[in-house]
């Protein structure tokens, strides 16, 4: 098959996927009591009680950003402009916030589990170490996880607007998803739970419709 | 000679000398395996003990681990431009698994080389509430179950090797081992996850064998084919 016709089958099936994941990333707001997110000693307490939520949660948000591999590079393909260096820098930036997303995801699954009982089991000693030290995050204030990818789907979005390659509803709703993973990142660094919720609300409504428009559409599209 | 053609002669020639480089310093690995006993790469308490009495071949795989991730960046990228046409998508998305879990596998053994002979020390030398602590922690380990590490690899493998046969880009029998190669990758993953010795055995044996079989076979293609001054890698 010619890959410079091909429709982009891979590309759309993995956004078709990620979206229909982000409908469980709801989950984490409803699910998860707020005081654990910040609150390393109370997240230990109930992950040693009720580890299944978190571990869904956190094996979906590594498969999405496993998936990323998939998407970006069909995305940016199909928005490729006159600008593609800059294509290729938020492709970048984008791949760099899914990488460090998925690993962040599988080392807290794989060792949230040991931390949680030693701390149950633990002495005081014992767990105002392991509090002190908290989760094993690789980003904590999620400055690539989640900034890298606004960064990406900002550039992305904005040139589709400008050169028409996605509808102006579906780039404009990117962009907005853009800007609410920005303020996702500020919510993290100045630990504000209120700005969290907004930016997760407001990420849970767009990102499924997002990304399963952008699969439909990578599907109708040959890509280059 | 144009520019594209000369940076491919030279990307190939490059791309050899690391894929023989790397499948040498793969048959190094075996240390790894052999040199560790089973019970301490499960139990964080023994695997401190283990270290600072021998930290030598723990050290030494480690540091090919890091050389290989490393070696690895100048190997993906010829091995992509190789079955590109075959399935680009499948291709790109094969090559960023290949560099993302090449690039944990580097950061892993970095971290580890770095951090573990100063946490076997206090591990020994400290006190119990000082041993709690550092076995709650464990290991500074990132992706402890080898998702990226060994799965990302692996799936490289296995996706490349298959489009290389599908289009003829490698003899079938390498395209084999190559697969052979991703899927005692995989094996390593589960073998963690399951702490099913057998399983690591089987993955590292094969591993052992395929590894360095299928990157040196690649190697001496490549190096021949840039040689030769042939277009677009071994076809």
């Amino acid at each position: 098959m010619n890959s410079s016709t091909q429709k982009d089958r891979l590309g759309s099936i993995c956004a078709i996927m990620t979206g229909v994941l982000y409908v469980f990333i709801i989950l984490y707001v409803i699910a998860v009591p707020s005081g654990q997110r910040y609150d390393p000693g109370q997240f230990f307490e109930n992950y040693a009680e009720n580890p299944i939520t978190m571990n869904v949660l956190w094996i979906v948000m590594a498969s999405i950003a496993v998936l990323a591999f998939g998407v970006i590079p069909s995305v940016g393909a199909l928005v490729q402009t006159e600008y593609p260096r800059l294509v290729q820098a938020a492709n970048g930036l984008g791949l760099a916030g899914s990488a460090v997303s998925a690993v962040s995801f599988l080392t807290m699954l794989g060792r949230a589990p040991g931390l949680a009982q030693a701390y149950v089991n633990g002495d005081s000693a014992t767990k105002a170490a392991i509090a002190a030290i908290g989760l094993p995050q690789l980003d904590p204030f999620n400055v690539l996880v989640l900034g890298g990818v606004g960064a990406w789907l900002l550039v992305v979005n904005l040139l589709a607007l400008q050169a028409g390659k996605l509808p102006k509803l579906h780039a404009v709703m990117g962009i907005g998803m853009a800007i609410f993973l920005g303020v996702a990142v500020i919510a993290a660094i100045i630990q504000s739970e209120l700005l969290d919720q907004i930016a997760a609300g407001v990420g849970a409504v767009c990102a499924p419709v997002w990304y399963i428009w952008v699969g439909v559409r990578l599907n109708r599209t040959p890509a280059g | 000679m144009d520019h594209t053609k000369s940076q491919i002669k030279k990307g190939s020639k490059l791309g050899g000398v690391a894929a023989i480089l790397i499948g040498v310093l793969n048959i190094v690995l075996v240390v790894y395996v052999l040199a560790t006993p089973a019970g301490s790469r499960y139990d964080a308490g023994e695997f401190f003990r283990y270290f600072s009495e021998s930290p030598l071949a723990l050290s030494i795989a480690w540091i090919v681990f890091v050389v290989s991730a490393i070696l690895s960046y100048a190997v993906i990228p010829i091995v992509s431009d190789m079955v590109t046409d075959v399935h680009r998508d499948w291709a790109r998305a094969a090559t960023l698994y290949g560099i993302v879990g090449y690039t944990v596998l580097g950061i892993w053994a970095i971290t580890l080389t770095r951090t573990t002979p100063g946490l076997a020390a206090r591990f020994v030398e400290g006190s119990e509430v000082t041993r709690t602590a550092i076995l709650a922690y464990g290991l500074p380990e990132i992706d402890p179950d080898g998702w990226f590490m060994f799965g990302g690899t692996g799936t490289w493998l296995i996706v490349m090797n298959i489009l290389a046969i599908r289009g003829q880009r490698l003899p079938r029998l390498q395209g084999i081992i190559g697969i052979l190669a991703g899927i005692c990758a995989w094996a390593t993953v589960f073998g963690a996850l399951l702490e099913y010795e057998p399983l690591n055995l089987i993955a590292s044996g094969g591993g052992a064998f395929f590894y360095p079989a299928w990157f040196i076979w690649l190697g001496s293609r490549l190096w021949r084919t840039a040689e030769s001054g042939k277009e677009r890698g071994v076809a």
